[in-house]
């Protein structure tokens, strides 16, 4: 320790140290009931993991297995399990008479139709022409319009739109007169024009 | 006898601890596992025992070396094997203080009140011995660590510190060991 002495021996002092360390690490040092334990680890360790391990590759072959075996069903099912198809014939039949009786109906229908159509058409129109010039005659009313259509309001339903005020009374011959239709085309009043009409 | 002992040496000297790591990762062989024990569990067990009291040191060992066991495919041959195992003997014991409330870190800067009662009869290792387990955690195992041949990396790495760090507890430790063993001489 005289060495530790002499500030000025730094290396001296490490030199000690390092001997007095290496001394208390031969007083302590692993028990061989240590070591014993741990090789004892080491081999339940072991063991174990081998298990796992056997485990391991008896699952994947066993696995491996039943793929092939699923495989080999599937081939078989589809080699001889096929179920049987099961035909049926179909003759076409031909016409007969009652077609041409079909066809007479579709026929008459197919005209119905067409007049309703029509009709339908013409009462859009006469819908949409709202404006008109007022002719008053002694039977009635004559509505001259744009498109040279003339709609004539007999004087009955002349007296009856007047007598549900749906009619201007003040309404006379040259007048611009705006029609009102109703939903199905029947008028439903007739007043003076708000503008006056400029056909073209 | 003799000639199993001198074929286990020449093994165990041609073959680093690394090698015996990657080779007992590799096979589960018992012998190489026995050999790295070897090499390293009296190095383990002091360190450990300095760090805490011989029961908790020795039961940490166990816990260390099942992990060595268990999962030895966790080195990595970035560096010593030594590194590694203290690495995880050091955390294990942490791990421990911390359970059992027993882990106050001290801060790095020397134990002023440091002072060591001797007993007139005590021979230059115990007293080497009672300096030694008065230092602080920190300086006490930078100190250890560096004794047991690691690097400044090495330690920073162990105690997860700094290099720097590493460097003043060394620092402090010695100073401290210095002081109390010359007023000893005195």
């Amino acid at each position: 320790m005289t060495k530790l002495h002499d500030d000025s021996t730094q290396s001296h002092f490490e030199t000690d140290v390092s001997e007095l360390y290496q001394q208390r690490k031969s007083r302590h040092r692993a028990t061989a009931s240590m070591k014993r334990q741990t090789l004892q680890q080491a081999k339940t360790s072991s063991n174990w993991t081998s298990l796992v391990g056997k485990f391991q590759l008896v699952a994947i072959a066993a696995s491996t297995m039943l793929l092939f075996s699923l495989v080999a069903l599937q081939s078989y099912e589809i080699e001889h399990l096929q179920p049987k198809l099961e035909y049926t014939s179909v003759f076409i039949h031909s016409f007969d008479d009652t077609t041409d009786q079909d066809y007479s109906q579709i026929k008459t229908m197919y005209q119905q139709h067409t007049e309703d159509f029509v009709q339908r058409k013409a009462l859009l129109a006469s819908h949409h022409q709202k404006s008109a010039v007022l002719s008053q005659f002694a039977h009635g009313w004559e509505l001259k319009t744009c498109d040279q259509e003339l709609v004539k309001i007999s004087k009955e339903l002349v007296d009856t739109l007047t007598g549900m005020d749906l009619i201007n009374s003040s309404l006379k011959t040259g007048d611009n007169v705006q029609i009102a239709f109703n939903a199905k085309g029947l008028i439903v009043g007739i007043e003076p024009a708000k503008n006056v009409q400029q056909c073209t | 006898m003799s000639i199993t002992l001198a074929i286990k040496t020449l093994f165990s000297a041609s073959h680093s601890n690394e090698w015996l790591i990657g080779r007992y990762a590799q096979t589960g062989e018992k012998k190489v596992l026995e050999l790295l024990y070897d090499n390293c569990a009296d190095d383990l067990y002091h360190y450990l025992s300095t760090q805490s009291d011989p029961h908790m040191a020795k039961d940490i060992c166990q816990k260390t070396w099942l992990k060595v066991i268990e999962k030895p495919h966790l080195y990595q041959n970035s560096g010593r094997f030594s590194a590694w195992l203290f690495t995880i003997a050091r955390n294990a014991l942490i791990d421990e203080y911390r359970k059992t409330n027993r882990w106050q870190p001290l801060p790095d800067e020397p134990r002023q009140s440091l002072s060591v009662v001797f007993d007139y009869h005590d021979s230059i290792a115990d007293k080497f011995d009672k300096v030694l387990l008065s230092l602080p955690f920190e300086q006490r195992e930078a100190f250890c660590l560096q004794q047991e041949g690691f690097g400044l990396q090495e330690i920073a790495d162990i105690t997860h510190s700094g290099v720097e760090t590493a460097k003043s507890r060394i620092r402090y430790a010695k100073q401290a060991l210095k002081a109390q063993l010359e007023k000893y001489h005195d």
